[in-house]
This record gives C-alpha cells, sequence and structure tokens, in this order.
C-alpha cells in the first residue's frame, strides 16, 4: 500500500494520518485524487452539490507546508466533504432547495472555519434531503442520491450524499447534520461511521436551522477513529451558538484510540430496549446486530435488558416537535431578504410571500411547515406542541433511568438494509419508520454512533446503533473502534 | 380528532396552495395526525415539556464586533435598489 489511491481506497484513518507525516504521500496528491474520483463517481451516485476545487487545493498546498515544517495534526491535510446544509464562506450553500439554488455564504459556520484552521481540505458541498427533511434523499432539489452499493437503492437520509460519497471512498472524512437519524440512518445503509454527538457538543452557528432543539452536525467517515478525529477539532464552546456551551478537551482520539487496543470489557454494561427487541426488524439486520452484540460479550461485556416505556411514542412526538421548530425556522424564506423569489408580479407583500414560498420549497418541507404550524396554531398547541414536550421529558427520564443501569444501549441502527428509489415516497409514514430508533436519541440530547456490523443476502450494509449518556461520545466511539480493530472485513468501501 | 383546515393553516404558513394540493395535503395531514392520537392517552399531569437542554443561558460579554458589510448581505438578496430591500408597495395592505 503506497499510492494515494491505496490509501484512499482502504480509508484506514491511522495509515492515512502517517503517510501524510511521513511524506509517503502529500496532502495536495490526497486532494486532487479526491477531486478526480469524486467527479467520477458523481455520474452515477450524485452524491455532492457542489466542488470547491481552488479552496480545497489552495488549503492541501498550506498543509503540505505546515507537515513539511514538522507541525502535527489529526486532520491536517486530509479532505473533507460538508453537508450542503452547512455554510462554507465564497461556496453555495443551497440545503438542497430551490428555496436556496442561487445563494453563496458570506461566512463560515464554526464547524468549517475550525476545519480550515486544522488545514483540512475541504472538497465538495454533499447532497442532502432538501432541508434536511427525509429518511432517504429522495427530496434534493438537484435529484436523489443513489447508494453505491445498489445504485438502485437510497443512501438514507437526510446526509445521504456525504455517506454515499465515503462508502464509495471518493474521500474518508465528512460532517452531516442530524436531528432524528441523518447522520446515523445514511451511515447504516451506506456501511460507513457516523456519530451523533450530544447536544451542544458541536456549534450549530453557519448551519442552516431545521429544529434547533433538536440539530447537530457530526462526523460522518470510515471509521471510528476519523470521526473522533473530527470531534477534536469542530468540538467545544462557541459564542455564537449559546446551546454549545462545553469545553472540548480534544481528547476523542487519544481516548478512542486507547479504547480500541482494551483486551477486555469487564464491567461495560450493555442495555437492550424490549421495546427495541419488540419491533419489526428484517431478519439479517437482526442477526446481524445480534453478532456484533455477541462479540461485545465475547470481550466481557455483560448485555442487560432495559426498559423504554415512552421511547414507543418518540415518532409522534418527534414529528409534531421537529416540524413546528422548522415551520418557524423556515419562516425566514419570505422572497425579500435572500433565497428564491418568484418572478410573478406580486400585487402585495403577502402574495410575493406566498408565492415565493409556495414555488421556492418542495412537497415534503411544505407538508412539514403545515404540520408544523397547525400543531403551533391557536387551539391546537396545548394538544400537539406542548403535549409532545411533556411526552419528550417523559423518554428523556427514561434514558436518564436506563443509564443508571447500563452504560451503553445497542440496536439496529435502521430497521432494515438500503431500500429501492421511490418505494416509500408516496407514503410519507412510512417513510417516518425508517428512523424509529434513532428519533428518541435526539429527543433527549444524547450522542449515538452507527457503525457497519454486516451485511444482508443481497450484500447490503447493515449498522449497529450505541447510545449513550449525555456527554458520553467517546465511549461511544471507543467501543466502535475496539469492534472495528477486532472484526476485519465489516469497514468495506463499495465498489462502484 | 379535530380536523385540519388546510386552507387555514397554509394562509398562516404563507404558503398558497391550489384546490388539487390543498385536498392531497389534507389527506396526507389527516393520515399523519391520526397516527399520533396515541399520545393523547400518556399521561403527561404534572410533567413540565422539555423544549431545550439548558436552564440558564450563558452570557458573553457586551463587545461591540466586525460584523458582515451591507454589501456583503445585499449579494444574496433577489431584488434590491439603493441598499434597501425591493417589495412591492405595502400602503393600504392589510
Amino acid at each position: 500500500m503506497n499510492t494515494p489511491e491505496d490509501f484512499l481506497s482502504n480509508g484506514d484513518f491511522l495509515k492515512i494520518r502517517e503517510a501524510l507525516d511521513k511524506k509517503q504521500i502529500s496532502s495536495t496528491e490526497l486532494t486532487k485524487l479526491s477531486l478526480i474520483k469524486a467527479k467520477a463517481q458523481n455520474d452515477k451516485t450524485n452524491a455532492l452539490i457542489h466542488f470547491c476545487d481552488q479552496q480545497a487545493l489552495d488549503t492541501a498546498a498550506q498543509a503540505d507546508k505546515r507537515i513539511a515544517s514538522g507541525e502535527t495534526g489529526a486532520l491536517l491535510g486530509i479532505p473533507i466533504a460538508v453537508k450542503d446544509l452547512i455554510l462554507v464562506k465564497d461556496a453555495p450553500t443551497t440545503a438542497a432547495s430551490k428555496m436556496l439554488e442561487n445563494f453563496t455564504a458570506p461566512y463560515d459556520a464554526t464547524v468549517v472555519s475550525r476545519l480550515r484552521s486544522a488545514s483540512a481540505p475541504i472538497i465538495a458541498k454533499a447532497n442532502l434531503d432538501e432541508f434536511a427533511m427525509g429518511s432517504s434523499n429522495e427530496t434534493s432539489f438537484f435529484g436523489c442520491v443513489k447508494n453505491p452499493w445498489d445504485l438502485s437503492r437510497v443512501p438514507g437520509g437526510s446526509s445521504g450524499g456525504s455517506a454515499a460519497a465515503v462508502a464509495a471512498r471518493s474521500f474518508t472524512l465528512s460532517l452531516g447534520t442530524d436531528t432524528g437519524g441523518s447522520i446515523r440512518q445514511p451511515s447504516s445503509l451506506c456501511g460507513i461511521t457516523g456519530l451523533k454527538p450530544t447536544y451542544g457538543r458541536v456549534s450549530r452557528y453557519g448551519v442552516v436551522a431545521f429544529a434547533s432543539s433538536l440539530d447537530q452536525v457530526g462526523p460522518m467517515c470510515t471509521d471510528a477513529l476519523s470521526c473522533a478525529a473530527i470531534m477534536d477539532v469542530i468540538s467545544g464552546r462557541d459564542l455564537h451558538d449559546a446551546t454549545c456551551n462545553h469545553e472540548n478537551k480534544a481528547d476523542s482520539f487519544a481516548l478512542t484510540k486507547a479504547y480500541s487496543e482494551k483486551q477486555s470489557l469487564k464491567g461495560l454494561k450493555i442495555g437492550l430496549a424490549k421495546q427495541f427487541l419488540s419491533s419489526k426488524v428484517q431478519t439479517d439486520v437482526h442477526r446481524n446486530v445480534e453478532a456484533a452484540i455477541a462479540y461485545y460479550k465475547s470481550v466481557g461485556a455483560e448485555v442487560i435488558e432495559i426498559d423504554l416505556p415512552h421511547v414507543e411514542h418518540s415518532l409522534a412526538c418527534y414529528y409534531l416537535i421537529c416540524t413546528s421548530e422548522a415551520s418557524s425556522n423556515l419562516a425566514r424564506y419570505d422572497g425579500v431578504r435572500y433565497g428564491y423569489r418568484s418572478p410573478k408580479e406580486d400585487s402585495s407583500l403577502l402574495d410575493l410571500y406566498k408565492n415565493s414560498r409556495a414555488e421556492g420549497f418542495g412537497d415534503e418541507v411544505k407538508r412539514r411547515i403545515l404540520l408544523g404550524t397547525f400543531a403551533l396554531s391557536s387551539g391546537y398547541y396545548d394538544d400537539y406542541f406542548q403535549k409532545a414536550a411533556r411526552i419528550r421529558r417523559l423518554i428523556s427520564k427514561d434514558f436518564e433511568s436506563a443509564f443508571k443501569k447500563v452504560d451503553v444501549i445497542a440496536s439496529p441502527t435502521s430497521p432494515f438494509t438500503a431500500f429501492k428509489l421511490g418505494e416509500k415516497t408516496k407514503d410519507p409514514l412510512s417513510m417516518y419508520a425508517a428512523d424509529i430508533f434513532t428519533l428518541a436519541t435526539n429527543l433527549a440530547g444524547l450522542p449515538a454512533v452507527s457503525f457497519n456490523v454486516g451485511f444482508d443476502q443481497s450484500n447490503l450494509p447493515i449498522g449497529l446503533q450505541l447510545q449513550g449518556a449525555r456527554w458520553n461520545d467517546n465511549l461511544l466511539l471507543g467501543l466502535a473502534a475496539l469492534y472495528q480493530k477486532n472484526n476485519p472485513g465489516k469497514n468495506k468501501a463499495a465498489t462502484l | 380528532m379535530k380536523e385540519i383546515d388546510v386552507k387555514k393553516v397554509a394562509e398562516l404558513a404563507r404558503i398558497n396552495v391550489n384546490q388539487e394540493q390543498e385536498a392531497e395535503l389534507k389527506l396526507a395531514l389527516t393520515q399523519i395526525l391520526k397516527h399520533f392520537e396515541g399520545l393523547k392517552n400518556v399521561n403527561t399531569d404534572e410533567v413540565e415539556p422539555l423544549f431545550h437542554f439548558q436552564d440558564q443561558m450563558p452570557l458573553r460579554e457586551d463587545l461591540a464586533e466586525e460584523a458582515l458589510k451591507q454589501e456583503e448581505l445585499l449579494k444574496n438578496a433577489p431584488n434590491h435598489v439603493d441598499g434597501c430591500f425591493r417589495i412591492p408597495k405595502v400602503i393600504g395592505d392589510h
């Protein structure tokens, strides 16, 4: 293994880091190759909306200089893509919506400015469901993303572009956002590793808002060590986001790596929620998730059944809260200050708003805005939005009690592997059910990781989800890294 | 279950919907709300709603900061003139 292509295809974070630091390959070589590969693969997968060639190559040249002068850094010189919901100065930020088709970001999101300080070349903006609303990446204004494991299937969503491109090894690192499973579910369906951090760990400044009390930015990568390296760079207090007020100790990588070298998990307790066990899950998914849990048992972990009595209400609770917050957040798109404006000759300001929003938003976004507007409207607020917020408290308390008994809670990430394009677009409820295991995490503000633990009969990836107590992100990454170190063959690239 | 008045909600959300869309949306939203009816049976007496995870917002020092320039911001405006957003006449509007 010595060419940039070998390192990219293999995707092992430690090997890439070592090759760059030993000057076996340069950041410029790796970045150029990533751009070429990403563009060629994009013809098949449609994973990326925009390429940032010049910015990326400038950063790569800077990284090579820093490496030459003996500097070190976890992400120094490693190319990365960011979901097109995250602002990168002077590049388009579309949220995969006609509404923002011509929007150019006037400033960097905090996570992006931190990637820049780390000299990680940002090579592309990744496709997503429109305004991150979807579980299949089929609501994008720029067309659906195709799963590189089977181009007739969805990559999951909403961060489907990030997941598909990493799975095909256009690059090894990306950022997604997760409001109800949008990092974890596509990571599962594409066979990569994704972390939804504890709410408040990563700044949301410069990220197009969907549901502010649920949204969180996180890494989607080839392996858990990559995710940890990204967390060390992007986490931590930001004066521009009052909800992000947690100190970044920058110890994720070191702790994750140390954990991956553990010989025994004696003392670790893994919870299995009986509510999750009774859910309808595809047989192959069930079998592979059980096998992964058996691996942890074989190295000393104890498995305990737990009860999350209110988790069955997650779906209803989540959709009422996220649509309510979205209806408020998306009120800013009015055709006046930025974004799409209807070309119709409007007689009044009200018509300008109504036409611009009717023409600029897609069907799923409109459906959610209307549902949220309804849930917040006079006469319905108490029965819908407020009721959901009370149940959210109960769900959160269920987890608090559970984490007094166990360290992590295991489940499938998704009840099924990647489904066919178009299979669920006509039925919103069946689409929403794709996130049945991931929604509660966001409602309770918890961290959760998804990583590949096997393949179904059609060679489609299967993800295991581990949820942890608040601020316990590193334990989840450690457990994922341990699995990846001792179970080779699970972290494969999809071949196109 | 309470019926959803799509026309009224769309008006509140400032989104034009035609009759065909109104019927489609009514069907979809009614189905979704019906699915959510189970929430009513959960006892939430004396349960405080959870809106966010912070009891207190941290405050920063009140310092002046460099902000984006007007011309930078207007670059994304669909219609502007003399440093202002251009909109239809509002005098006499309801």
